[in-house]
């Protein structure tokens, strides 16, 4: 038994990277909202830095030498996995930091767990579909139940590298999930005067997000993912959105807000830009911050429109 | 240990035989319990609801997680999506692995680059006509835990006109074809084979990765219309710094011939190696720009004579600047590359002599919406070797272009230039316009920052 525990616990040692000399795990994040999960599991034993900033495209970071000297100094790097940011593998690569490597334990896969959507089939694989994800949709984060499964992935990391804090990290991690419970109970309450309401979004980003609050996508902006829209495809999207009756348009900070507008005129209607990460937008300043703003601006755009929940009642 | 064990056994063996059979033996009994029995009972019921009931509320508390104890992910996810459950049609479980585009077999990938072009210039067959320019192969895996393999090959149109006479063949080239190792001591990274040898920026591109639709005329005149790629093995090393810069030393160990094309050592009786060593900085410029600055150095020999020395400096520099705001849609990018060559040379019209050659090209491009992109590059070069060139020829050339991504794999671009140029000391000029399509077949990765769109 004592020979066990021995063994365990150095071999627990060996995996783990040496933490630096301020004690604390350092850890680096691909996206900013990864960062603020690993802040409020990790507490006071972490320091935390993302790579992208809040406004960016996690699809079209440059992998630049700058994120790769970030990574150097990282005992623990969380990422979306899948292939939701292409530019990882090179800045894990170019930081030379075998702890890093995919199958290391340095290397955290947020999408653990994952329930992923919108997973194409096989014969679906093709890039006539425009930029389609092999694993399925990676916008997984915007559904806040998803948060907390990143969050408890984030946990049994930090307790793998720094065991002494195991308490705490499983503290912060309960009181995270209980947040963000008592959040997604609230927020759903107040959509539900929404349900089954038809929206049209510019890119495929918000599966999640629609489906855990009982909307119906009904259209996008975007031909097929990644693909700009030309006249036609815009005045196909006002066509369908119009039979289904959606005068919502969701869109993020970097996608061309004119098609957007647009659309939403054409079908008198509002565009709305939502927060894809923390920081994207001034109010999305952390991940409650972000679930709650998303709510909110989507209930005003509907308000401001007048709309009610979907005339036969259905849901999604 | 070993004793206790036998002897256990032996006294377990006959009880356990004999257990069944006495149970049969004994008849079952047909009195009635007694009132303690039945005491005994009720106690024994009553603990055991007890602890049933324990069981049950922990069994509850670890369904919904309010135990305070640790829930894995599985549970935590089943738990949800019975109180939420997911209502997307196609919902199925995350594998938790981030792939690295192959299951095995390599990544493959293939660029087609194509266009055509019009020259005012009669004699400029090459850019008269619809023009295969290059197509490729690239197909890379890691070949094991602390090392990667890469194999390019490239497939041109090579069209030459010699003595009045054109011809356009298609020429296949192993581009590319090298080991890397990257798990080494003091992060070092080694790599071995053929490849496109450490030399400024431009150096390192493919034909169809140019931010214009031709390779700048400095590079040309100095290593041959396809750069410098010659075979042998390089390390690259991080620069430790006290300021935590990227400082990135690059040594390449190559063969001395550059291939029959490369103006200088284009020799391959040579059995001296050439050296070329790159150092580059970058840094981020506040929080929307970087900057990176690059010395190179090539040494070698110009003939098989030792006494003939190659030295090729070079200086490079690159600045982006991306709009925070919309970071996907707007930047500026500027690049400027500087050669200077001083070669020994012995020719039959010119004697022995050091040839001192410079030049340069500078570019800037601006990105005003997510796939539009447009440029102008200036180019300046005299030439380092006197195979077709008198010492001072110079070339030089203006061309504005036009870069448009219809989709993520499929690139448009028109470009014009106006050259001007002297061969053997006759000056002349023409104007081109090319056009190209390039487009990319299969698992493309992600490109390394110097590679710009």
């Amino acid at each position: 038994m004592n020979h066990q525990t021995c063994l365990i616990a150095s071999l627990a040692l060996a995996a783990a990277p040496a933490l630096g000399a301020r004690g604390e795990v350092h850890i680096v994040t691909s996206t900013p909202t990864l960062a603020d999960i690993a802040r409020q599991v990790g507490g006071g034993h972490v320091s935390v830095e993302s790579v992208m900033k809040g406004p960016e495209n996690f699809h079209n970071i440059i992998a630049k030498p700058s994120h790769m000297m970030r990574l150097r100094k990282a005992d623990l790097f969380i990422h979306l996995g899948l292939d939701a940011e292409p530019w990882v593998p090179l800045i894990i690569r170019g930081s030379r930091q075998g702890h890093l490597y995919y199958g290391e334990p340095g290397n955290v896969d947020a999408s653990r767990g994952i329930a992923l959507k919108e997973v194409p089939a096989r014969g679906e694989l093709t890039r006539a579909e425009g930029d389609i994800h092999v694993f399925g949709n990676p916008h997984y984060h915007l559904d806040p139940l998803n948060g907390v499964i990143i969050a408890r992935t984030i946990a049994d990391a930090l307790i793998a590298a720094d065991s002494p804090h195991r308490d705490d990290y499983e503290k912060n991690f309960q009181d995270f999930a209980g947040r963000i419970d008592a959040l997604t109970t609230r927020l759903t309450e107040r959509m539900r005067a929404y349900q089954g309401t038809p929206i049209a979004v510019y890119h495929r980003s918000w599966p999640y997000f629609v489906d855990r609050f009982g909307l119906r996508q009904v259209a996008e902006v975007q031909p097929k993912p990644g693909i700009e829209p030309g006249p036609r495809h815009l005045s196909d999207c006002i066509e369908t959105m119009e039979r289904a009756g959606a005068r919502v348009v969701i869109t993020e900070t970097f996608n061309n807000i004119r098609n957007a507008e647009y659309v939403a005129e054409r079908v008198g209607g509002r565009a709305v830009v939502l927060a894809h990460e923390v920081g994207a937008v001034p109010e999305a300043t952390s991940y409650e911050a972000l679930v709650e703003y998303n709510v909110d601006a989507l209930i005003e755009a509907f308000q401001a429109i007048g709309a009610t929940a979907a005339p036969d009642g259905s849901t999604p | 240990m070993h004793l206790s064990a036998i002897a256990c056994a032996a006294i377990a063996a006959p009880i356990m035989l004999a257990a069944p059979v006495r149970g049969q033996d004994s008849p079952p009994s047909s009195t009635p319990p007694t009132q303690q029995e039945l005491e005994d009972i009720r106690r024994r019921l009553e603990r055991l609801e007890a602890q049933h009931e324990a069981d049950q509320k922990r069994i509850a508390e670890l369904e919904t997680g309010r135990s305070g104890t640790a829930l894995s992910t599985d549970e935590l996810r089943r738990r949800w999506e019975q109180s939420w459950p997911a209502t997307g049609p196609d919902a199925s479980p995350g594998t938790g692995f981030s792939p690295q585009g192959n299951l095995f077999n390599p990544a493959i990938t293939a660029f087609v680059d194509f266009g055509v072009s019009y020259s005012t210039n009669e004699d400029n067959k090459a850019l008269r006509r619809f023009n295969l320019r290059e197509s490729e192969l690239d197909v890379r895996a890691a070949i094991a835990p602390f090392a990667d393999g890469t194999l390019v090959i490239a497939i041109g149109e090579e069209v030459e006109t010699e003595d009045g006479e054109t011809t356009a063949d298609i020429e296949f080239e192993v581009e590319e074809a090298y080991l890397t190792i990257h798990d080494l001591p003091g992060d070092l990274v080694l790599r071995g084979g053929k490849f496109r040898n450490s030399f400024g920026r431009a150096n390192l591109l493919h034909t169809h990765d140019l931010p214009q639709a031709t390779r700048p005329l400095a590079l040309v005149a100095f290593f041959g219309p396809e750069g410098l790629a010659t075979i042998g093995g390089t390390a690259s090393w991080l620069v430790p710094n006290p300021w935590n810069q990227y400082i990135e030393l690059n040594v390449d160990v190559v063969n001395a011939d550059g291939g029959a094309e490369s103006p200088i050592l284009n020799d391959a009786d040579n059995d001296n190696p050439a050296v070329v060593a790159h150092l580059k900085w970058f840094t981020d410029v506040g929080e929307d720009s970087s900057f990176e600055l690059g010395g190179s150095y090539l040494y070698g020999h110009t003939s098989d004579d030792d006494d003939f020395d190659a030295n090729i400096f070079g200086i490079d520099a690159t600045w982006k600047w991306i709009n925070p705001k919309a970071p996907d849609s707007e930047s500026l990018l500027a690049q400027a590359e500087f050669f200077w060559a001083a070669n020994d040379i012995e020719d039959s019209d010119f004697g022995t002599f050091r040839n001192n050659s410079f030049g340069f090209y500078a570019f800037a491009q601006y990105q005003w919406l997510k796939d539009w992109y447009a440029g102008v590059r200036y180019d300046q070069t005299e030439f380092p070797s006197v195979e077709d060139h008198a010492p001072g020829d110079m070339d030089w050339a203006i061309s504005p272009y036009i870069t448009w991504y219809p989709a993520e794999f499929l690139r448009l671009r028109l470009e014009y230039q106006h050259r001007d140029f002297e061969i053997d000391g006759v000056g002349d000029d023409e104007d081109n316009i090319l056009f190209q399509v390039t487009f990319v077949i299969g698992a493309h990765p992600a490109h390394p920052y110097w590679v710009n769109r």
